[in-house]
């Protein structure tokens, strides 16, 4: 009841906050994603050891926004940054059909997490401009998603470096965490 | 001494490549220690020049870090072909200069990346047990035009030639034995987790793998010797050491997205009779698996791509419209549903909401109807008291008229 309250207040007020990770293999596009909604222009960027964190307000959400870094070893550290997250931005890169497959593993194993069970998922099938990249229905069979039962999930086509999808992506994300979807 | 089964140690390995002054600098800009490296190209980078090559993509480019990403024995191997040295002596032979991002776009870059691919196939087939000539991969290498390949590779692959020869005469004779049961030489354990790789299916139950903390660090030398009838443990091992982007095709491809593909009888092989049939044919398909990358695409179930080929996300709601099927398979056949439904909205994946309201209206039924009966009840006691008490009257004036009647 009272988190109901505090929902109606804010969501009349529009200063709803939302905590959100950006999680995917390593070099999928993260940190460009994060920088291109959050500066709105494409950073160059170097591999994140760690991560980074930014607030992105959209849709009278502020999204706080922490993107992890992706290399294989600094992905268990991922778990350390679960609790209190209402969404998981998940970045695969389209055009690496060889990796799908582990993407598919790494997401699975983020969805089994308890402390995600009430997070929702948004898929960018990044990279959406290099040659060979599959669509979103194609990424949508390699990661499984039809298994996905027990939460609300959304994929969309992605280009981070035009800039292609993202808010499309957010506008999902936004008005999913309005209705109180989890 | 670069032997085999050193491929499978990440840090051994490049703890012996760095020692060279060639691999002390940056490929691209000669920064000292690099740390990072395009296996692509064999070659070491340092951190921010591997972001050049990552903004690349991974068609031309596949960025790992030495230090922090795992390294399959393939691409420690091509790590070992390369190096810094023997790519740069083949971009100056075909005419490269530093022309920026446009190297790894050349037809020069294309053709080192092939050679160094194809090198490192011919390589693992040799590793997996097949007896091929060194006559061939001297001849391989002699048309690279290369001269600085390492010489340890060379003498280490025929000693390893040696070994295999020795392996395969008792598995040839026993052909229902998986030869990794029978090496016990210094080639068994990449040979051994690489059968593994390729036995039993591991694509299947790598989907019933839960993935945990321990799968990133595990190295390919804690796979046991396996045995064909090993533990789904021992698979899980050994498929995740080699989740690579260059054996792919072995474990990190889900069985069911396979089916009908060329991956099923790749990854079925081993069910044939022949021992040399299984190598003929594993050999036949890493290669093919290294020429020709996008074979992910090989008939998967299609129908997210039917359905949803022109819409520009897809979403939960959109794909499972009715909530009350449970298993995949409803799943799946009530995606068929929506072909013919151009808006799907997501109220609809709250069926369970749904559900619980016509749970509520149930119960609110039954309220009404218990309240109605108990009015019912109400009235049809007023109305026996109602008899009763015009009974009771009725009797009562009886009573009086009849004591009227007697006193008058």
């Amino acid at each position: 009841m009272g988190i109901l309250f505090t929902r109606m207040f804010s969501s009349v007020f529009g200063n709803k906050e939302a905590r959100i990770l950006v999680l995917g293999l390593d070099n999928a596009g993260k940190t460009t994603i994060l920088y291109r909604l959050q500066m709105g222009e494409v950073v160059s960027t170097i591999p994140t050891i760690g991560f980074n964190v930014e607030t992105v307000q959209y849709n009278n959400i502020k999204f706080q926004v922490w993107d992890l870094g992706g290399q294989t070893s600094i992905r268990p550290y991922w778990r350390c940054y679960f609790p209190n997250t209402q969404a998981v931005i998940y970045v695969v890169d389209s055009s690496d059909t060889d990796r799908i497959g582990i993407a598919k593993e790494e997401f699975h194993a983020i969805l089994e997490e308890e402390e995600l069970k009430g997070a929702i998922v948004l898929i960018f099938a990044n990279k959406q401009d290099l040659p060979g990249a599959l669509d979103d229905a194609a990424v949508t069979e390699a990661l499984e998603l039809h298994k996905i039962k027990s939460r609300q999930w959304s994929i969309f086509k992605t280009c981070a470096v035009k800039g292609e999808g993202l808010y499309e992506g957010l506008d999902w994300l936004s008005n999913t965490l309005k209705s109180g979807g989890s | 001494m670069a032997s085999s089964d050193s491929f499978t140690d990440k840090n051994a390995v490049f703890k012996k490549l760095k020692a060279k002054p060639e691999n002390k600098m940056c490929f691209d800009c000669n920064a000292k220690n690099p740390t990072w490296a395009s296996v692509t190209y064999g070659i070491f980078l340092c951190i921010d020049c591997s972001a050049v090559h990552r903004s690349l993509g991974v068609h031309l480019s596949f960025v790992r870090s030495t230090t922090l990403d795992s390294w399959s024995p393939e691409q420690l191997k091509v790590m070992a072909f390369g190096g810094n040295n023997r790519a740069q002596a083949f971009f100056k032979q075909h005419g490269w200069s530093d022309a920026g991002e446009a190297k790894y776009t050349s037809r020069a870059a294309e053709l080192y990346r092939q050679i160094l691919s194809k090198e490192v196939a011919k390589s693992m087939a040799e590793d997996a047990g097949l007896p091929s000539s060194p006559v061939a991969s001297q001849s391989a290498q002699g048309n690279n035009g290369l001269s600085d390949v390492p010489r340890i590779e060379s003498s280490d692959r025929t000693s390893m030639e040696k070994q295999q020869i020795l392996v395969v005469a008792p598995s040839s004779a026993s052909p229902s034995k998986v030869p990794a049961v029978v090496i016990t030489s210094t080639v068994k354990k990449p040979l051994g987790a690489r059968k593994t790789g390729k036995s039993g299916g591991l694509g299947a139950r790598k989907l019933t793998a839960k993935s945990s903390e321990s799968l990133y660090d595990q190295k390919p030398e804690e796979v046991p010797v396996p045995v064909r009838s090993s533990s789904n443990n021992n698979l899980k091992a050994g498929g995740t050491a080699f989740t690579s982007r260059f054996e792919y095709a072995d474990d990190v491809r889900p069985v069911d997205m396979l089916s009908g593909s060329k991956g099923v009888s790749h990854v079925s092989a081993p069910k044939s009779s022949s021992f040399f049939e299984d190598f003929e044919m594993d050999n036949g398909f890493s290669r093919k698996g290294n020429s020709n990358p996008p074979r992910v695409q090989v008939q998967e179930t299609d129908e997210a791509r039917k359905k949803f080929s022109n819409a520009k996300s897809i979403s939960s709601a959109q794909y499972f419209g009715n909530r009350s099927k449970s298993t995949d398979l409803d799943a799946q056949t009530s995606l068929q549903k929506f072909s013919g439904s151009a808006a799907i909205s997501s109220a609809e994946l709250f069926g369970h909401d749904d559900d619980n309201s016509t749970i509520d209206i149930a119960a609110g039924e039954l309220i009404n109807r218990l309240s109605f009966q108990a009015q019912q009840d109400i009235s049809n006691l007023k109305s026996i008291a109602g008899e009763t008490s015009k009974k009771l009257s009725s009797l009562a004036s009886s009573l009086m008229t009849d004591l009227q009647g007697r006193i008058l």
